[in-house]
């Protein structure tokens, strides 16, 4: 997606200015941020969330715990795949 | 080949948490117990004496080891973990005497955290790096120009309703609907985890909503703000614009879009900022909850 036609007068002002960064000092916004609108906001929704070969672990049925999982494999008697994150690989974060 | 496995995902944290961590604080006792068995029983150097054991392991019920992979995994050694684990897996099954079922193709509720709450709204949430310039999806290395997280958040029944209204004039969402949206899903998780905003951090901000449209039941409103977070070490300062229709008949939102945008700086201890400080565009999407709208039988429109 190109974006220059997006960028709404909010974001060209904050180039003139400063932005307030972690140790007090202001630093120079180099990249605008998209001005958001009736008309734009969509393709930005849009842009920002996932596409479809993005999501494709959501096709695999996860168990959201290692001892449901456990469960089921003993009744099965199936091995277990696990996932690990700090952070739940399902996006419960 | 996952279809040959019971799959799990889950937080690595809590399957291996630090020893000062005291067992009333798990969450699931038994999935600890069990990793840390399998722990026990992987080869050496499988982990490497750190803090986390994130990756894709293959165990069998009881935590025997099949095979593994410590951290993320590229797609190809992923792929190897998991034919190791089922030739592995064979010969054990083979041994034990092991009679193995067909894994069930129904699908299991996918539904984050609790259930929304009766007349509630759960969002589904989507963090992604905005183009800088002509770098559509920018970043030093592959999987950052790759890189979104999800997320969600719950309202109750009365913050979800807060958003909606009949008049043509704008109204403040309560700033307190607006600072727990903020605090916790306005975050920079884009690259990995980040910690909700400490209370305090919504330096500025307001969400308004105004009814655009009316066809029986059926509300449309347009929400529109801005919210100014700032804490040590980062900052996030956007707009917010979007879109929700609600029906007052069902008492529920049949569509709800917002989009943050804007710019964030600084970096969290695990979030891999530390070379990206910005600032930089960063833009946060929410819409219904997908998964929750499947398990009750709905659907946006």
């Amino acid at each position: 997606m190109s974006c220059p036609h997006f960028l709404a007068l909010s974001s060209i002002l904050t180039l003139l200015g400063g932005f307030p960064l972690v140790n007090g000092q202001e630093a120079p916004v180099r990249w605008p941020a998209p001005g958001l609108s009736d008309q734009s906001y969509g393709e930005w929704l849009t842009f920002i969330r996932p596409r479809k070969g993005e999501l494709g672990w959501r096709e695999v049925r996860w168990h959201k715990s290692l001892s449901e999982a456990a469960k089921e494999a003993r009744e099965l008697q199936r091995p277990i795949l696990l996932w690990a994150m700090n952070g739940h690989p399902c996006g419960e974060t | 080949m996952a279809t040959r496995f019971v799959c799990a995902a889950d937080e690595a944290f809590f399957l291996d948490p630090p020893r000062h961590f005291q067992d009333d604080w798990l969450p699931n006792r038994e999935s600890t117990l069990l990793f840390r068995k399998f722990k026990g029983k992987a080869p050496a150097g499988l982990f490497p004496g750190s803090p986390t054991v994130q990756g894709v392991y293959c165990m069998t019920a009881e935590g025997d080891f099949l095979s593994g992979y410590f951290a993320a995994a590229p797609r190809d050694r992923a792929r190897r973990v998991i034919e190791e684990g089922w030739a592995r897996w064979s010969r054990v099954a083979e041994e034990r005497g092991y009679r193995s079922r067909p894994v069930p193709k129904v699908p299991i509720d996918s539904v984050p955290g609790q259930p929304a709450p009766a007349g509630g709204l759960k969002l589904e949430v989507v963090v992604r790096d905005l183009p800088r310039g002509e770098e559509t999806h920018p970043g030093s290395e592959e999987w950052h120009r790759r890189a979104f997280n999800l997320n969600w958040i719950d309202f109750t029944a009365s913050e979800a309703r807060s958003f909606v209204t009949t008049e043509r004039s704008q109204r403040q969402v309560p700033a307190g609907v607006l600072e727990k949206l903020a605090t916790k899903t306005l975050k920079d998780s884009v690259r990995g985890q980040c910690g909700d905003w400490k209370k305090g951090a919504l330096k500025e901000g307001e969400l308004e909503t105004e009814c655009i449209d009316k066809e029986g039941e059926r509300l449309t409103m347009r929400l529109t703000g801005f919210a100014r977070l700032e804490q040590r070490g980062r900052a996030y300062d956007c707009r917010l614009h979007g879109k929700a229709v609600y029906d007052q008949r069902q008492g529920r939102f049949l569509r709800f879009e917002l989009v943050a945008a804007g710019q964030r700086s600084g970096s969290d201890e695990f979030n891999f900022r530390a070379k990206d400080l910005g600032p930089a565009p960063m833009g946060v999407a929410y819409i219904l909850h997908q998964a929750t709208d499947r398990a009750e039988g709905k659907g946006s429109e």
